[in-house]
Order: C-alpha cells, then sequence, then structure tokens
C-alpha cells in the first residue's frame, strides 16, 4: 500500500486463460480509472494495479476490492469477445466485400 | 476435438457481434449488437449460453438471434447477402460524396461572445470577407460533387453581413443548377440581428432556410451573447418573427450553445422554446475550439456534467411532449435514427468512415478548403496543418489530400483502438479533428476522450430508456424519431 497514491495491488493470471492481447486490452479500457502495469515472465502475466489520480478533477477514486472487481470482470469479458472475434474472424471482410460488391464497387 | 464436435451438435454459428454491460439495475442489462445495427437486450447468463453454444434452439430468443444476425446455421439460410445489404444502406452516405457545402463567407460578426468557437473579426474590419472570384470557384466545386441532394450552408462570423457574396453563390449555383437539376437546400446560419426586406425577399425567391442561436431566455442569451447594447435576445426573437411571417413557420431552425451558466437552467431553455413555438431543440456542448476553449476557464465544464444535464433536460422534455407539445431534442432524435433504423442518420459526427471531407466541405473566407467546420475552427488557433487546399484546385485534386489520408487512417470507428471492441460503434461514430484538438493525436484514448464519453453516455441512456422507459416516453421517442407529435403518431394494432 503506498499512502501517496491510494493503494497498489497486483493480479497474476495465466496466459492459458488470459492471453497477453486480453489482458492489454483490459489495460486500455479501464485507463480513465486505473493505472495498470502490465509484466510477463512465460505463462504468468503479472497486473500491476494503481487508481488513476487526476489533479482538480472530481472523479471518485475506486477502492481496491472495486478494482479487484472491475479488473476480474473485464478479464472475462474481454476473453469472451476474443472467443467471439477469433470465432466470427473473416467474416466482417467478408461482409463488407459483398457490401461493396453489391454497390459496384 | 471436444470443442468443434459441441459446436458441430449446437447447429449454429455465431456471426460477428459485440458486447457492451449497460447497468446492473436490470435483469437484462447486456446490449448485444450485430454487425448490421440490429440489436437485443439479454441476460448475461444468455450471453454466456450465447456463446458456449448451450441455447436452446426451439427457444424464442434462439429464432430472434437467428432473426438479427447474431447466429447463422451452417447448411440453412445463408445470412450474408441481406446483411451485406443492410450494412449498404447504413453505411449509404459513403456512396453519395460530400453533400454538405459550407461557404464561410466573412469572419465579421457584429456580437463578441467569450465562447465563440468559430472566431470572429470587428464589423467594420477589412479583409474578411470572401472574393468574388473565389466564391465563383467554390460554387463550381459544389457541383463535382456526385451527391444528388445537396445542402448549400452559409456561415460566419454573421454571413449576413456579406448578404451580397451569398446573394453570388446561390445565383452562380442555381444557374448551374439549370443543367444540373440537384436537389438544393440552402441555409444561412445567422443570429437574424442584420435581416432586411432585400434578404428575405431573396430568401423566398430562393426557398433559402434560416439557422439561428437561440440560448435560452433572455438572461441567458443576452449574458452568453454580448452586444454593445445588451439586446442580442431581442433582436434575434424579432428575427425568427420575420422570418417566419415572410417564409413560413419552419423556415427558421434554432441551436442552442450551453455554458456552464446555462447547465442550471434545463426547464428555463427548453420552456423558452416552446414559448417560441420550435419543434425542435439542440441541446450541445461547448466545442473544444476557437474563441470556446481559450476562455474554458471561466466558461468550459466537464462532459460528465453535461451529461447530468443533458439526462435532466430529456426528463423534462418528455413530459413537456407528453404534455401534448410537440418538441424534440434534435441529438436523440439522430441517435433514435442510428439506432432504431436500418439507415444513418447521416449526421456528420456519428459517421464512421468520418464524416469530415468525405461528407462534408468548408470553403474559408479566404479561399482555403477544410474537411469541417472544426478544422477550419483549429486555422484560428494556429493550427493550418488541416488544409486540404484551394478553392482553385479541383474536387478530386482536394480529396487526394494526405489530410484526407490523414483523416481516413484515423477515421474508421470500427478499426480504432477501444471502438472496435464497443457494442455502441454501429450508432456512433469517428472523429480524429476532435481527437486532434483535445489530445493533440488524431487516433486519441477513448478512455480519456469526451466525444467517446459524451456519446457512450447518451446512447447508453438511450438503449436504458428503450428498455426501462413506460408507455408515454416510449411514444415520445417514437414521436421523435418519426418527426412527429404524438396526435399523428399511428397505433400498433385495430382501432375500434
Amino acid at each position: 500500500m503506498d499512502s501517496t497514491m491510494g493503494w497498489k495491488q497486483t493480479i497474476t493470471v495465466d496466459d492459458d486463460a488470459y492471453p497477453l492481447r486480453v489482458v492489454q486490452r483490459v489495460a486500455y479500457a479501464l485507463a480513465g480509472n486505473l493505472s495498470i502495469l502490465v509484466r510477463q515472465d512465460g505463462k504468468r502475466i503479472d497486473l500491476e494495479i494503481s487508481p488513476v489520480l487526476i489533479a482538480g478533477t472530481d472523479a471518485s477514486i475506486p477502492s481496491l476490492s472495486e478494482a479487484h472487481k472491475l479488473v476480474l470482470r473485464s478479464l472475462n469479458d474481454f476473453t469472451l469477445r476474443d472467443q467471439i472475434q477469433r470465432e466470427t474472424s473473416g467474416l466482417r471482410e467478408l461482409l463488407a466485400a459483398a457490401a461493396l460488391r453489391g454497390a459496384g464497387i | 476435438m471436444g470443442s468443434l464436435l459441441i459446436v458441430k451438435d449446437a447447429g449454429y454459428r455465431l456471426l460477428p457481434f459485440r458486447f457492451l454491460r449497460l447497468d446492473d439495475v436490470n435483469d437484462k442489462n447486456i446490449l448485444l449488437t450485430a454487425e448490421t445495427g440490429e440489436y437485443l437486450l439479454v441476460p448475461e447468463t444468455l450471453l454466456n449460453q450465447l456463446v458456449r453454444k448451450e441455447l436452446d434452439v426451439s427457444s424464442p430468443i434462439y429464432k430472434d438471434l437467428l432473426a438479427r444476425h447474431f447466429i447463422y446455421e451452417p447448411g440453412g439460410h445463408n445470412p450474408i447477402p441481406e446483411m451485406a445489404a443492410q450494412y449498404r444502406s447504413r453505411k449509404g452516405f459513403l456512396l453519395d460524396g460530400p453533400a454538405l457545402h459550407i461557404f464561410v463567407v466573412t469572419l465579421r460578426c457584429n456580437h463578441t461572445c467569450q465562447y465563440c468557437q468559430v472566431s470572429r473579426a470587428p464589423q467594420g474590419g477589412a479583409g474578411h470577407d470572401m472574393s468574388a472570384e473565389d466564391a465563383r470557384h467554390a460554387a463550381n466545386r459544389v457541383f463535382e460533387s456526385p451527391s444528388q441532394v445537396l445542402t448549400i450552408e452559409f456561415q460566419g462570423g454573421e454571413p449576413l453581413l456579406a448578404f451580397d457574396c451569398i446573394r453570388q453563390i446561390v445565383e452562380t449555383i442555381e444557374a448551374k443548377n439549370e443543367l444540373e437539376q440537384r436537389s438544393i437546400q440552402y441555409v444561412i446560419t445567422s443570429t437574424l440581428h442584420h435581416l432586411s426586406d432585400t434578404i428575405l425577399d431573396f430568401a423566398e425567391q430562393h426557398n433559402i432556410q434560416f439557422s439561428t442561436s437561440l440560448d435560452g431566455p433572455a438572461f441567458l442569451h443576452n449574458a452568453n451573447r454580448p452586444t454593445p447594447n445588451k439586446n442580442a435576445y431581442e433582436r434575434t426573437v424579432e428575427g425568427i418573427h420575420r422570418v417566419r411571417a415572410r417564409l413560413g413557420h419552419d423556415a427558421v431552425s434554432a441551436l442552442t450553445t450551453l455554458t456552464s451558466r446555462s447547465l442550471e437552467h434545463p426547464e428555463a431553455i427548453i420552456d423558452e422554446y416552446v414559448a417560441q413555438g420550435f419543434n425542435s431543440i439542440s441541446l450541445r456542448p461547448l466545442s473544444p475550439y476557437g474563441f470556446a476553449k481559450s476562455s474554458a476557464r471561466r466558461l468550459d465544464y466537464s462532459m460528465s456534467e453535461f451529461i447530468v444535464f443533458y439526462k435532466k433536460a430529456l426528463a423534462y422534455l418528455i413530459s413537456v411532449n407528453s404534455g401534448g407539445t410537440f418538441l424534440s431534442e434534435s441529438y436523440a432524435s439522430l441517435l433514435l435514427t442510428n439506432i432504431l433504423t436500418p439507415f444513418s442518420s447521416g449526421y456528420v459526427d456519428l459517421r464512421s468512415p468520418l464524416g469530415a471531407g468525405l461528407g462534408t466541405l468548408v470553403y474559408n473566407y479566404d479561399g482555403d478548403v477544410y474537411p469541417s467546420d472544426e478544422s477550419r475552427m483549429l486555422l484560428e488557433m494556429g493550427e493550418s496543418g488541416l488544409k486540404l487546399g484551394s478553392v482553385r484546385q479541383p474536387l478530386a485534386e482536394l480529396l487526394r489530400s494526405p489530410v484526407i489520408e490523414l483523416l481516413l487512417t484515423c477515421g474508421i470507428a470500427e478499426a480504432l483502438p477501444g471502438c472496435s471492441d464497443c457494442a455502441l460503434v454501429p450508432y456512433c461514430g469517428a472523429d480524429p479533428i476532435e481527437h486532434f484538438a483535445r489530445q493533440g493525436d488524431p487516433v486519441g484514448h477513448r478512455a480519456f476522450s469526451s466525444f467517446c464519453e459524451k456519446n457512450m453516455g447518451l446512447l447508453t441512456h438511450m438503449f436504458a430508456m428503450l428498455r426501462d422507459g413506460d408507455e408515454s416516453i416510449q411514444k415520445v421517442l417514437m414521436s421523435w424519431l418519426s418527426r412527429r407529435s404524438l396526435n399523428d403518431l399511428p397505433s400498433a394494432g385495430y382501432r375500434t
């Protein structure tokens, strides 16, 4: 715990369950509230998490437990999105190509 | 192999879709959106069942997911042709070319608004009007666009201070249109303080509409828009009456500019629009451009404060409509069009690929051409990098500008970080110019983007109202979508 920064915690995940690309998307999506430093060592990925403190804003700072819940939920949501993306890979391009063909392009 | 067997046994496959958690107050807290813009609100358990292929194929929700293009059955009906047709409808604006042509005929203005987003020059200042030669060139550019429907908008400064230039442009365009036969709408964006019978005669002759700014009742409008005689409100209202008396009630529309003072008075602003007989109000936050940015310390507010204001104003507006007065909020109407119809509203800010340059061109008073009003506003802040070229260059050359290439690389929302995962992307847009203005980077970071915060806030509010709103709210939203008063809305089912 760092008293000047509110709090700090680390969540460790396995790359097989939560690949780096998923962890990076979580770090990006939560960047407005949480600062997440990502470190990978083999299959092990550490997410070092602290709240974002911006002087002069009235944004409330998430507590340690709220942040923990938010990160876990986001990891699972982005894993699901990753699964949908992989399973439907190529269909968006197919759709766009068909739409353009229909417009004579 | 195990997972492959499950997929095969399930009998269905996924189509591309996105999801978003709306809130935790309702069981149906997951918004699913298909690539075509169709949507469903479902419980979280269903999302997991859907992806794990555990859906009951005889359930009504399965049929909904099939019909709305979230899933398909291999060997069954091929969904791609109809999805492609829907996708083409939603992105139809792309095939039209620039349809909105903005002529900045002068920078001169009689107001000294602190928040002014477009910059201005003194009323009697020289060298701030569009030359006759540049006006002629710009009129030629208009017809190089393939769009059969064109809007010609005159802006300033105060464009009526350069009425001769407006006259020249309209007459040149009308003469060319004898042959071209395009559908053309003219709009003058004005305070209406400089109306004359000559101007009204001309407007009547050429079916010109007016768009003005009305910031609320006199105390708000006059505080926002200082003039030497402190009577901006009275003169604008007088102008509204003159336009209506001459050209008809709907020949003038109004936009609201909201300062921090305005945020305290949502009801008073709406009541003023009711009193003036408008049927549409536009509640828009201050832009980050022009003088608005430099005076931000005094006048600005956070986007979260705007969203709180907007929701409060919308609730009041719905109660006003339920009471029998038709007054729609224009941004809500645009969002509803994007959500509930197969078409895009066409609104420039809510397009992907972006609207700047591809849908809009701005001809500045000095003969330079910009992809949007916002980019020429950045010019007045000292940033000239977004210029496409000169009115003397053909449109095809302007659209091959490196600026367009840059904007396109940052202007397709479906391919942007953050947006590519967002379930709201079918209804939203890309705005690289705003991100450049606010973050110094045309891609921008969604977590710190006011554009994203605003559209996320308002779109999720729309979905929450569509999900949770009672019958009176639903009816008002439908009346805004169809631009009809509640009394004119068709009833579902049989009438006795």
